[in-house]
């Protein structure tokens, strides 16, 4: 269980000197491997089509991508762990993205944003040259639907990546949704009725 | 598009249009197969082995001076109502010396149309001579119409692909061609599939 500050306590903890608790910490190393991967979340710019637009918004001022951690948008797959595939893969453009993909370091995560990139989109049926989703191409991690979808919708699709990465360490984080996510507010911020 | 009778300038035919079949005919009698020159769109259809000729008097006639190839198009015709299958390739012409009115919307408010020269090709091999060396801003256009619809432009050095991949298979704005099943290992789904 983790104690307020999100930290693993172990059992067999509390045996240990009172006053040697209140300067060592201890923890697994996979929790802070992986803790510090979900806070350093760096996307590779991979704005294809329109809904790189709301990828911009999402990283400009008004929505900060920065307080997620995710903001740092790199312009080489070499420097990234997540890719944000945002817009219309094209069959011209699916052997590029593949190859980035692996040029990639491990860990890599994939987000595919919008319907193009899910599906096809609205390409979907006589659109000759768009791939009918990208995970014909590279695995993905988080499915993000609309078209485009919001920033906060992107907002939502990066925590639930990082609510994955730490998931696999088998920790469970204080503001992780347990089963479906539950919102009791409307867009208003009021209460909505469960009627 | 609209019904000629429905626009309040459509019924006439606009007089430089007029001035430039008049010009063709004079010069190359037997070229214009079929004319309309009223509407928003007027067109003069010629034959492919006359095309050169009326796209450089259409350019150097200094009444007309149409000075800009603004776009060239393809109609795929598999099965007409009447003659052979066929492709037509159209020629949107401008005259920024006789007109110099840019927009679209203005011109259509004044009356000013481009000028579309069309010519009819047999569909089983479309061919027509090039017009780069008249307007060189038709040479992406030709690749293009090549790329999508398989026209082969002849006389200019190469006609490489300008959108699709080289090896793509076939020319997909034709009306018969057919999905392939993958492309580079990615399948792909034809719309009778989904
Ligand atoms: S999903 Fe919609 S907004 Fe996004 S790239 Fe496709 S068409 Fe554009």
């Amino acid at each position: 269980m983790p104690d307020e500050h999100g930290m693993s306590m172990i059992p067999g903890e509390s045996l240990l000197d009172p006053e040697l608790q209140q300067s060592v910490i201890l923890t697994k190393v996979q929790w802070v491997k992986d803790w510090g991967r979900r806070h350093a979340l760096w996307p590779m710019a991979f704005g294809l089509a329109c809904c790189a637009m709301e990828m911009m918004a999402t990283a400009a001022t008004k929505y900060d991508l920065d307080r997620f951690g995710a903001g740092v948008f790199r312009a080489s797959p070499r420097q990234s762990d997540l890719m944000i595939v945002a817009g219309t893969l094209s069959h011209k453009m699916a052997p590029r993205l593949r190859r980035l993909w692996e040029q990639m370091p491990d860990p890599k995560y994939v987000i595919a944003m919008g319907a193009c990139v899910i599906g096809g989109g609205p390409y979907s049926k006589f659109g000759y040259h768009v791939v009918q989703g990208v995970d014909l191409v590279v695995p993905v991690d988080v499915y993000l639907p609309g078209c485009p979808p919001r920033p906060e919708a992107l907002i939502d699709a990066i925590r639930k990546l990082q609510f994955r990465i730490q998931e696999r360490s088998g920790e469970t984080l204080p503001d992780m949704p347990q089963g479906l996510p539950q919102d009791p507010t409307d867009e208003d911020g009021e209460e909505t009725s469960a009627a | 598009m609209a019904e000629p009778s429905d626009s309040p300038v459509a019924a006439a035919a606009d007089p430089v249009t007029a001035k430039a079949l008049e010009a063709l005919q004079a010069a190359l009698p037997d070229a214009v197969v079929d004319s309309v020159l009223t509407g928003q769109h007027p067109w003069i259809q010629v034959r492919a082995q006359d095309l050169r000729a009326t796209c450089r008097l259409l350019r150097d006639d200094p009444a007309l001076r149409y000075d800009c190839c603004h776009l060239i198009s393809a109609v795929d015709f598999p099965a007409p109502t009447e003659g052979e299958p066929h492709i037509d390739v159209v020629y949107h012409l401008v005259s920024y010396v006789v007109r110099p009115e840019a927009s679209y919307a203005k011109r259509a408010e004044k009356n000013d149309p481009f000028l579309a020269i069309k010519v009819s090709l047999p569909r089983e091999k479309p061919e027509v001579p090039t017009v780069l060396d008249i307007w060189i801003g038709a040479d992406w256009h030709e690749r293009e119409t090549w790329d999508l619809m398989g026209v082969r432009f002849t006389g200019r050095a190469e006609l490489p692909r300008i959108l699709l991949p080289e090896d793509w298979p076939g020319h997909p704005l034709r009306k018969d061609w057919e999905f392939p099943a993958s492309y580079h290992g990615v399948p792909i789904i034809p719309p009778e599939g989904l």
